[in-house]
Order: C-alpha cells, then sequence, then structure tokens
C-alpha cells in the first residue's frame, strides 16, 4: 500500500469506515498473522491477536496522528500484545489435549482422524516450520521478539531500540547473534 | 649529505642486519634513519579510536545480520488463512455498529422514562379544569400509592389500543415500581409535594374569579 493510499485508508478508518478497515486488514493481517503465529507458535492464538488487534485499532486510529509512521506504530501495539498473551499463557499453562493444534494449524483430534493422505512436500514444509519454530523457542523471548519485528514488522533497528528501550548497539548485537544461533539450530537439525 | 645509490643499498642491508661494512657516512646516514622510524613509528601505531572500531565492528554484523535474515525469512513467513482475515473484518464491523446501537438504546429508554416521569408529574399536578388544586399536604415518608384518577388514567391508558400510549403506560408503572422501591423515593415525594404546596399558594395568592356582572 502506497503511502498516499495509506493516508486515505487512514482517514477512513477514523472516520469509521468498514471497508477501509478491511483495506488495512488486507494489507497488514497477513504479516500481524505471521508475526502472531511465529511468536505465540499457535494459530489458534495468532488468530484471536489478530482480531483484537483490529479491535483495538477501532479506539486507537481515533486519536492515531499519522506522521508517516504507521507500521512501527501497528506492530508496536502487536508486541505489546503478544508480551500480554505471553505472559498469560506463562501463568496459566494449558495441559496437552486433543485441540492443542500442530504448526500446520490442524488440532491432535483432526490429525488422529484425517486420513493419511498429505502431499509430502506439505509434510517436509510444515516439518521445516516445525522445526524453526523449536529454535525460535530456545532463544531468548527478546531476542525472539525483535527478530520477528525485523521481519514481521519492518522495523528499522533505531525504532526497535526505542521499542525495547536499549542502545542501538545492543539491539543490533542481538538480532545478530540471534539469527546466527537460529541459523546454527537449523542446520543442526537439518537432514543429512 | 648527498648518497649514491651504491650507498643507499649498502644502509639498507646494514640496517637489515646483513653482513655490510658501512662507511663512517654511511653509517650516519643509518643512525638518521633509525632515529626517524622510531620516531614516526609512535605516530603510526596510534589506535582507530574507539568509535571507529565500534563502526568497522558494527558494518560487519549489519552485513552478517543482512546475510542471516535473508536466509531465515523464507522460513518465518506464513499464510495467513482467509478465514482469519473475513474474522478479524467481522469483529471491527461489528465494533464499529456497537456505539451506535448502545446510543439509540440509551436514547430511547431516557426517553421513555422522561417521558413517563412528565405523564406521572401532570397527572399529579393538574386536575381537571375548573378546580384550583387542593391537595392535603403529607407528611414525608415513602412514596404513597397514586392518587386514584392517576391509577384510573394509568389503567385506561394500558388498555389503550394505541401502542405508544400503552408503551407510555408500562414504563410509568415501570418509573413508579422503580420510585418505590428507590431510597431516594423519599425525595422526589418531597419535590413533588413542595410543588403541589406552590401550586396551592399561588391559588390562594391570585384574586378570586370576577363575580358574574349584573
Amino acid at each position: 500500500m502506497g503511502p498516499d493510499q495509506l493516508r486515505a485508508c487512514i482517514a477512513g478508518a477514523q472516520a469509521g469506515d468498514p471497508e477501509a478497515y478491511r483495506a488495512l486488514i488486507e494489507a497488514y493481517g497477513p504479516r500481524l498473522y505471521g508475526f502472531f503465529l511465529r511468536a505465540t507458535g499457535r494459530h489458534h492464538d495468532a488468530e484471536d491477536l489478530l482480531g483484537e488487534l483490529m479491535l483495538r485499532l477501532v479506539a486507537k486510529l481515533r486519536s492515531y496522528d499519522d506522521r508517516g509512521r504507521f507500521e512501527p506504530w501497528l506492530f508496536r501495539i502487536a508486541a505489546n500484545m503478544v508480551r500480554d498473551r505471553i505472559r498469560r499463557m506463562r501463568a496459566n499453562p494449558e495441559p496437552a489435549s486433543l485441540f492443542a493444534e500442530s504448526d500446520g494449524g490442524a488440532t491432535l483430534e483432526e490429525q488422529v482422524l484425517a486420513p493419511p493422505r498429505r502431499v509430502e512436500a506439505d509434510l517436509l514444509a510444515e516439518e521445516a516450520s516445525g522445526e524453526l519454530h523449536a529454535a525460535l523457542g530456545k532463544l531468548e523471548a527478546t531476542t525472539r521478539e525483535m527478530i520477528l519485528l525485523r521481519h514481521f514488522g519492518q522495523m528499522s533497528f533505531k525504532e526497535i531500540a526505542e521499542l525495547f528501550d536499549c542502545p542501538l548497539g545492543t539491539a543490533l548485537a542481538r538480532v545478530h547473534r540471534g539469527l546466527r544461533a537460529l541459523r546454527e539450530l537449523m542446520r543442526r537439525n537439518a537432514p543429512d | 649529505m648527498h648518497l649514491t645509490d651504491a650507498q643507499y643499498e649498502r644502509i639498507a642491508r646494514f640496517l637489515d642486519g646483513q653482513a655490510a661494512e658501512p662507511a663512517p657516512d654511511e653509517l650516519a646516514a643509518a643512525e638518521e634513519i633509525r632515529r626517524d622510524e622510531a620516531a614516526v613509528g609512535a605516530l603510526l601505531a596510534a589506535p582507530l579510536g574507539a568509535l571507529r572500531l565500534e563502526r568497522v565492528a558494527r558494518r560487519a554484523m549489519l552485513a552478517e545480520v543482512r546475510r542471516d535474515a535473508a536466509a531465515v525469512a523464507a522460513l518465518l513467513d506464513v499464510p495467513a488463512p482467509r478465514a482469519a482475515l473475513d474474522r478479524a473484518h467481522r469483529r471491527v464491523t461489528a465494533e464499529l455498529a456497537r456505539p451506535q446501537r448502545v446510543l439509540f438504546r440509551l436514547a430511547g429508554a431516557a426517553g421513555a422514562v422522561a417521558a413517563a416521569a412528565a405523564v406521572l408529574l401532570a397527572v399529579a399536578l393538574w386536575p381537571p379544569a375548573g378546580r384550583p388544586a387542593r391537595v392535603a399536604p403529607r407528611a414525608p415518608g415513602p412514596v404513597a400509592a397514586p392518587a386514584p384518577r392517576t391509577e384510573a388514567i394509568l389503567a385506561a391508558a394500558r388498555d389503550a389500543d394505541d401502542p405508544a400510549i400503552g408503551l407510555l403506560a408500562i414504563e410509568a408503572d415501570e418509573v413508579e415500581t422503580e420510585l418505590l422501591a428507590s431510597p431516594a423515593a423519599t425525595g422526589m415525594d418531597l419535590r413533588i409535594e413542595k410543588l403541589q404546596k406552590d401550586v396551592e399558594d399561588l391559588w390562594l395568592e391570585l384574586p378570586p374569579d370576577p363575580a358574574p356582572g349584573p
């Protein structure tokens, strides 16, 4: 979405136009969903958080002052929501259940009951994604968040440093070490 | 001092520690070169400075980050299900419609209560035309049951065919029930009582109706 189009979209959303929100969902929904999924590891939480964030936008956009920094602002809200969700998940861990999801979004129940006809490419893709999820899980929470915000939120190191209230060098160092660790973990888990 | 190429070659081999037998002026030149090199060497060995080193390190780090991020990027991306995006839009649409629905409900309720209260007050204060209101003052206390005339009017309203009047009557019942049940009923009653007394005093102050003429 170009800057002019985005500006018009924000103005429409501030005026309460549902179609303007639709345009925002189409433009940012996939990246937000990806961010939420990689941050929480669960499709259900990702979808729930996406819906919650859009609801919050209805209130927050009323007082939003558009200075061309919509994306970092949006992903800042997303990051705060993820932190709250993870805090709650840690406080109330859910026991394993038939309804726990795989990385492909299918519950265990669905996987058990589904006919065993899945394309090998899908299985490989799911396996790689699962390995990435496991590798992300091994990173320290702040480092993981910074990497995800860099990727999905397209945030600069300066913006990340501001968000996490740390020096610019620290933000860069964390992302650097995190990515290196991620690559190393993926390399170790890759099939020979 | 002017030295030939051959002399410079002998000085160089001497400074390199090779066997050479420099002449006295060549030896002097060699010593001078050693002194100058020592002086300049200290300047050449000066550190780049912490800030510059940091910049160099950071540049290298950035290059590595870009390379690693590119490698991981393709794995991080995940398609968002269409259903998830549609559900989010439905939630937003419902939220956008919510304030209007609440406002309409509030306005409707406020209007009904106000209308019912106005009906009650009007019925309580204004008896049939031609006769001044002579309401006996009541001692402060809980709200008494409505006067028989008021009750008759409300009953007629309830039975009325007009649904709007029927609705108003029902609202009036509800307001009355609330008044009877609420602890603030006493205050409302006092206010109504004062109004009634004011009206009575007004009647007492007004001149009598002119007597009919001859």
